[in-house]
């Protein structure tokens, strides 16, 4: 036999080479036959040939071939052909190549080889990705899944998740909110009005494989909006073999009557994968434990226990694509869609009637005042690996938000001719170039959002937000150092409404915000250290320092924000504001999979000075508008935030106590006093005890402690202890969940809630039942790192 | 790690040194009630006006340092309430669409300000008077509240005996009617004038659809009884108003109704 083995992952080359070595083992065949003591008396001192990539048949040009019983070197050339000589001559050759499988050839006579190399490939059953790609945030913290993304964010210390209705949720990354948390999907920065507090993302982490949040700011590939942290949404991965997978979960909550069903399907064919996924929902008024409420002095009667018209719908899906032509290439392709449409309890926009509140015993129904958010985004990648790897990202993404209200007139205009109260329509592109080594990643990023406004309501008129960057990163030895660049382009229309007499005739002109074009630098340079700190411990510090270029909202709002009952004023003469910002971690090595007991910790700190830190501050102004109170300002003021998340859990056998604290502090240094909406001290805990082969049983418990690091004017909030319980049992492909929260129907204010200005309190008791399959994975855990 | 603490310890301090302290003691509703004779102010019990007289509310602000704008809000106390426990009365009202708002800058640490408006010969009822108060650091003061009972006698009054068998005065919340029902309702509709017209009417608010009416028969009596059976849809449901309308011989029209609940 003349040809290697496969076992040695040497392939001889097919086609036209192939046909041609056939000729040749011909021949050598009937010559070997015509002289059969040839090859025993003779040895050949030179061996030729080729050298190339199994995939793809290009040549092997960096390859290095090693002739033996001599051990001489022969470098091949360009066109990866090799002429190996050893004077006593030549039984065997050794093919090296940088990222390849060596191959061993024995020669057995022939003067000509082509040697094709494959490419190193590991599978892995079990990682612990250390954060080596500048894809990967090293201190990035991964959100444990839960039923629903706002419980998830609920009980990961140091998130929040303001509460916005059953179909929105805004995360709060340590105590910042709206425009300063960057969502990001694939990369991809989310839009969206993501200047609004009570604008929450539209997604569902259902149709993703996962989510992180990277705490602070300065991180140079999550874009210039992440002061507060980013929250990133992990792509669906491809298979690891062919086959396909359905995930799916259908899920009940009692309480405000929530019904959801989610699928994820997958097929993988050779070299590509496509994936749909649906999840839909249809949730009923809210459950809470309250009769009645104060809002502008105003007290108003629940009946039924519930918020009226807080009901709604949520559809989100995605169909995609995943495409490797070959090793060194990965190609990806996503349409994501989202609808939420859900009703606005009658306070958030006007004020309300005490009849709009009596319930009509119909909770899933929406009435006026309702929003609907829309999205629809597609994104592709590509990405390459090299010596350099490159990776391309493009997306481009449509969102709008309709606000629908009872036409209502301010002053003495007349009343509107339509329910559109707010429509905000926003049309974004994103582009990211990135090429990566070893030793360190560069890239260029581009965005451009163009937004346009209309209904009865002015907010904040037409703007325009253009910004390109250009990182660079430097990594050795687990370090990195990162620097970002950015040039922001922000611009906005003027607007002018007709000014009303008190006998309807216009008086004048109201002007609602000029028009403005500005261009504003922004930049960020971040150290990563790791600490040694020995083999049972490991931790980090960061020290970033960055600037942010204030939202197009603080620039241009100027008008009612139903989201936060309030009149809000934007400042087109701010300018961007620049922190310091020191971080730090630790926490316990990771135990062996076999171990059963022991004791995990896990801490992180920060520290961080704000240079005119922007935020709505009230003023000595009253709005123009009967039932919108003071004019909140955004203004620029010296700030400091520190706080830290800590954990720690003990296992032993089959029983497990977690512990979670999260601590925040945050003050406007002129004043002295915190800034709007700290959430605060929050503790958590969680007995759990694994019964069986696969029940589970968990007791938990959240401490809230009370808010009185307060802004100005700002109530304070007291504490609350809340009682959880959760018991499941997991088979190989199913799961059944029954879980329960605020067990004791708690009548609690929530800090950080929009709600808590109108004196509402969170959600009352509700125990959700979730039954989840995830049907034939063939080899599920196998999946290729991208 | 020894300069390590020093390094943390004066940054703590620097940073605590740097922390600054503001005002944050909020403005004030200061008048003298006791000393006030013939005026009126928000710190009063209530204030009784009459449709087309002028009302002049003064009061008296105050600030540990410097006040900002005082802002009065007069609207209709209709479909809500003000204070925790307050029993308001069963009131039907009329021009509940009047309304005044007005801001006003106010200077130095107290401002005697006056506030005037003019109450509409269409309105009957009662009227929250809200006056709010921020000083110059933006610090604001619980709003103040009173009730401005507005009597009339240019218009025509309805006067409501039972509803569905009952005083509307013993009314706990908002009456329900149930769809497809007969709802008696009987009372008294005056005017001095004498009455030109009257009539009621069963509106759907979702869309203003009328889906019952009853005319009164005026001939223009200065007082008018009427009983009648309000036939309620038998696919009536949710949010409706019952509306009173009449107008009197001089021309002078009048609308009033209270809110129904059908389920």
């Amino acid at each position: 036999m003349i040809y290697p083995s496969a076992a040695e992952s040497v392939v001889v080359q097919g086609g036209v080479v192939g046909a041609r070595m056939r000729f040749r083992v011909g021949v050598l065949g009937i010559f070997l036959m015509l002289s059969p003591f040839s090859t025993l008396c003779q040895s050949l001192t030179s061996v030729h040939g080729h050298v190339f990539h199994a995939d793809g048949f290009a040549p092997c040009n960096d390859a290095l071939v090693q002739a033996w019983p001599c051990g001489a070197f022969f470098a091949v050339d360009d066109a990866g052909r090799f002429d190996a000589t050893c004077p006593t001559g030549i039984d065997s050759l050794t093919v090296l190549a940088h990222g390849h499988r060596m191959a061993t050839v024995v020669v057995d006579g022939k003067a000509h080889i082509d040697v094709a190399l494959n490419s190193l490939a590991v599978d892995l059953s079990h990682a612990v990705v250390q954060g080596g790609s500048s894809e990967d945030a090293p201190e990035g913290v991964e959100v444990t899944a839960a039923a629903d993304l706002m419980t998830a964010l609920d009980r990961t210390a140091g998130l929040r998740s303001l509460d916005l209705g059953a179909g929105l949720i805004q995360p709060v990354v340590r105590g910042l909110v709206g425009a300063r948390v960057a969502v990001l999907e694939d990369g991809v920065p989310q839009a969206g009005g993501r200047w609004g507090t009570d604008h929450g993302i539209l997604l569902d982490p259902a149709l993703s494989d996962g989510v992180e949040w990277v705490p602070g700011g300065g991180h140079i590939w999550s874009g210039p909006a992440a002061m507060g942290g980013a929250l990133k949404l992990s792509p669906i991965r491809m298979m690891a073999e062919s086959g396909n997978r359905t995930q799916a979960a259908m899920d009940f909550r009692w309480g405000d009557g929530r019904a959801k069903v989610h699928a994820l399907h997958r097929v993988k064919n050779d070299k590509g994968q496509w994936h749909l996924g649906l999840s839909v929902a249809r949730f009923g008024d809210r459950n809470v434990p309250q009769a009645s409420f104060e809002y502008i002095g105003r007290q108003f009667v629940l009946t039924e226990s519930r918020l009226p018209n807080t009901g709604g719908q949520s559809l989100h899906g995605v169909a995609g694509w995943r495409w490797t032509p070959s090793q060194q290439d990965v190609a990806s392709f996503d349409v994501r869609w989202s609808s939420v449409r859900q009703g606005l309890f009658p306070g958030i926009i006007g004020i309300p009637d005490q009849g709009d509140l009596m319930g009509d015993g119909r909770p899933y129904t929406v009435a006026l005042p309702n929003q609907h958010a829309r999205r629809l985004q597609m994104a592709g990648k590509w990405g390459h690996s090299g010596r350099l790897d490159r990776t391309i990202r493009m997306s481009f993404s449509v969102n709008e938000r309709l606000e629908s209200a009872p036409p209502h007139a301010h002053g003495f205009g007349p009343a509107p001719d339509s329910d559109l109260s707010l429509r905000l329509g926003e049309v974004q592109g994103f582009f990211e170039g990135r090429w990566e080594g070893i030793h360190g990643a560069f890239g260029v990023q581009a965005e451009w959002l163009e937004a346009h406004t209309q209904g009865w309501e002015f907010l904040l008129p037409d703007h325009r937000r253009n910004r390109i960057s250009a990182m660079a990163e430097l990594k050795w030895s687990d370090r990195r150092l990162g620097l970002r660049l950015d040039g922001i382009h922000v611009a906005q229309t003027g607007h002018v409404e007709p000014l009303y007499a008190a006998d309807g005739s216009v008086a004048g002109e109201d002007l609602r915000a000029a028009a403005m074009e500005r261009v504003m630098p922004g930049w960020a340079l971040t150290w990563y250290q790791p600490l040694p700190l020995g083999e049972e411990v490991e931790g980090s510090w960061t020290l970033a320092a960055y600037s942010r270029a204030p939202s197009s909202y603080a620039l241009g709002a100027n008008g009612i924000h139903h989201g936060t009952f309030r009149f809000e004023q934007g400042n087109a003469a701010l300018n961007p504001e620049h922190t310091l910002e020191f971080r730090v971690s630790g926490r316990s090595a990771p135990k062996p999979p076999e171990a059963t007991a022991g004791i995990d910790w896990n801490a992180q700190a920060f520290a961080a000075v704000h240079k005119g830190f922007i935020h709505l501050t009230p003023t000595a102004q009253f709005a123009p508008i009967a039932h919108a109170g003071q004019i909140y300002a955004f203004e620029a003021r010296d700030a400091f935030r520190t706080g830290a998340e800590l954990g720690l859990s003990w296992t032993k056998g089959r029983v497990r106590w977690s512990n979670s604290a999260t601590l925040l502090g945050q003050w406007a240094l002129e004043t002295g006093l915190g800034l709007p909406f700290t959430p605060p001290m929050d503790f958590q805990s969680e007995f759990r005890w694994a019964w069986g082969k696969s029940g589970t049983l968990a007791l938990r418990h959240r401490a809230i402690a009370p808010a009185t690091l307060t802004a100005r004017n700002e109530m304070t909030t007291p504490g609350a202890s809340l009682w959880g319980m959760e018991l499941g049992v997991r088979g190989q492909r199913m799961a059944l969940t029954l879980e329960a929260d605020n067990l004791l129907n708690q009548a609690w204010l929530d800090h950080a809630s929009a709600y808590r200005v109108l004196g509402l309190v969170a959600q009352g008791r509700w125990a959700s039942l979730r039954f989840t399959l995830d049907v034939f994975r063939a080899d599920a855990t196998e999946y290729q790192t991208q | 790690m020894k300069f390590n603490s020093i390094y943390a310890a004066g940054f703590a301090a620097t940073l605590f040194v740097s922390c600054g302290t503001t005002d944050t003691e909020p403005p004030s509703v200061c008048s003298d009630v006791a000393n006030l004779s013939g005026v009126s102010s928000v710190l009063m019990d209530e204030i009784d006006a009459d449709a087309g007289s002028t009302v002049t509310v003064t009061d008296s602000f105050c600030d540990d340092s410097a006040l900002g704008e005082v802002r009065w809000d007069l609207h209709s106390a209709e479909g809500h309430a003000h204070e925790e426990g307050e029993e308001e009365e069963f009131t039907l009202n009329s021009g509940t669409d009047w309304s005044e708002l007005e801001v006003r800058a106010l200077e130095g640490s107290a401002a005697e300000e006056t506030f005037t408006f003019d109450v509409p010969v269409t309105a009957r009822g009662v009227w929250d008077l809200v006056v709010s108060v921020v000083d110059a650091e933006g610090n604001a003061a619980p709003d103040v509240i009173v009730q401005v009972h507005v009597e009339n006698d240019h218009i025509p009054a309805f006067h409501l005996g039972e509803v569905g068998g009952m005083n509307p005065a013993e009314w706990e919340g908002e009456p329900v009617w149930s769809p497809g029902s007969l709802v008696g309702v009987s009372g008294l509709v005056t005017d001095s004038d004498g009455l030109a017209e009257a009539a009621l009417s069963l509106i759907r608010e979702s869309d203003e659809t009328v889906v019952w009416a009853a005319d009164l028969s005026a001939n223009g009596d200065t007082a008018l009884v009427f009983a009648v059976d309000v036939e309620v849809p038998a696919d009536a449901e949710g949010e409706y108003h019952f509306e009173m309308e009449a107008a009197d011989l001089s021309g002078v029209e009048m609308h009033t109704g209270f809110h129904v609940e059908i389920e």
